[in-house]
């Protein structure tokens, strides 16, 4: 495995798993594709998503821009773009001042170097989403 | 960091790191760009980009390319903090700029207007997609520009990228030469 922090991919989570994720409208490009802006960071190589066996797209929504929609990724298609690089990774947050306990966080586990395959992998994971809930400016 | 004085209400291109050997001047709220506040930068921001299609040099036919693209940049710039829902910040209003500049010397109606969006932690990029070719231009910083270009064929993807400085105009036009080119 070649995962250069502490996160690392976990077998635990099925391929079958669906990864939840808030894109906001202005990522989204002629009504419906996601731009591969919606996976790149200039901080933060990893991409927060929620699981889909503990938690619902209408509660994700709930916890991010009211004014986003909800895609969903496989996990195993999301293994598969660059296996040993590309991971998923259970990231529960605990109950804070803050924020509330979210069990369902986990992260798309990538690297910022090479910088290539950062931002291949960026375009194949927007490439791979599917609306399950759509953007503000698309909903009736 | 850009060096602007708090006491011009104009300023040169070359203030803007990247771009030190253009004479250009863009109208700007300096006093308001000066303010701590973070909506108070957002809007100097989009006072930059909205006068830029004034500058002299503006292209008859680019016109409309321009305006169309500093529009999008405008909606992005006046991005609220927070807007990704985890309280991460709009593109910052030198990275704004320096797009707005950019997107001047590029002008062009042989391709798409570019979509233009956010990129988490305060930068932005460009796309442009025709007849299977894609470009992508990010902004992660004043000085550089990120590339990413994709050819989509019988066979699959290509990729390409790279960086390279943001002043060399030459380049993001060849980028944008070849998504024309057939």
């Amino acid at each position: 495995m070649d995962l250069n922090s502490s996160l690392k991919d976990d077998p635990s989570i099925p391929d079958s798993e669906s990864l939840l994720k808030t894109v906001h409208p202005t990522q989204v490009k002629d009504g419906n594709t996601v731009s591969t802006g919606a996976f790149k960071s200039r901080t933060n190589p990893h991409t927060s998503v929620e699981l889909g066996s503990l938690t619902t797209p209408e509660d994700t929504l709930k916890r991010r821009a009211q004014d986003a929609g909800v895609v969903r990724l496989a996990t195993g298609a999301v293994r598969g773009i660059k296996p040993g690089v590309v991971g998923v990774s259970r990231h529960p947050i605990p109950e804070s001042e803050l924020q509330r306990a979210n069990p369902a966080h986990a992260i798309i586990i990538r690297q910022l170097k090479p910088n290539r395959v950062y931002k291949e992998a960026a375009y194949t994971l927007a490439t791979l989403c599917e609306w399950v809930i759509g953007p503000a400016p698309a909903r009736p | 960091m850009t060096t602007l004085a708090p006491s011009r209400d104009r300023i040169v291109t070359s203030d803007v790191p990247g771009f030190p050997e253009i004479a250009h001047i863009i109208t700007m709220d300096t006093q308001r760009l000066m303010r701590r506040s973070v909506r108070a930068e957002a809007e100097a921001a989009v006072s930059c980009v909205t006068d830029l299609t004034t500058m002299p040099g503006v292209r008859a036919n680019g016109r409309d390319w321009l305006c169309q693209a500093l529009n999008r940049l405008e909606s992005v710039a006046a991005l609220p903090p927070g807007w990704d829902g985890e309280g991460g910040p709009p593109p910052s209003p030198q990275i704004v700029a320096s797009a707005a500049i950019l997107l001047y010397y590029l002008q062009q109606d042989d391709v798409p207007v570019p979509f233009i969006c956010p990129i988490a932690g305060g930068a932005l990029q460009m796309e442009w997609s025709f007849a299977g070719r894609e470009v992508e231009l990010e902004l992660l910083d004043q000085q550089t520009v990120a590339f990413l270009r994709v050819e989509s064929g019988t066979t699959g993807r290509t990729f390409e990228s790279g960086e390279y400085p943001i002043s060399d105009i030459n380049r993001s036009r060849e980028l944008l030469d070849w998504l024309a080119r057939t």
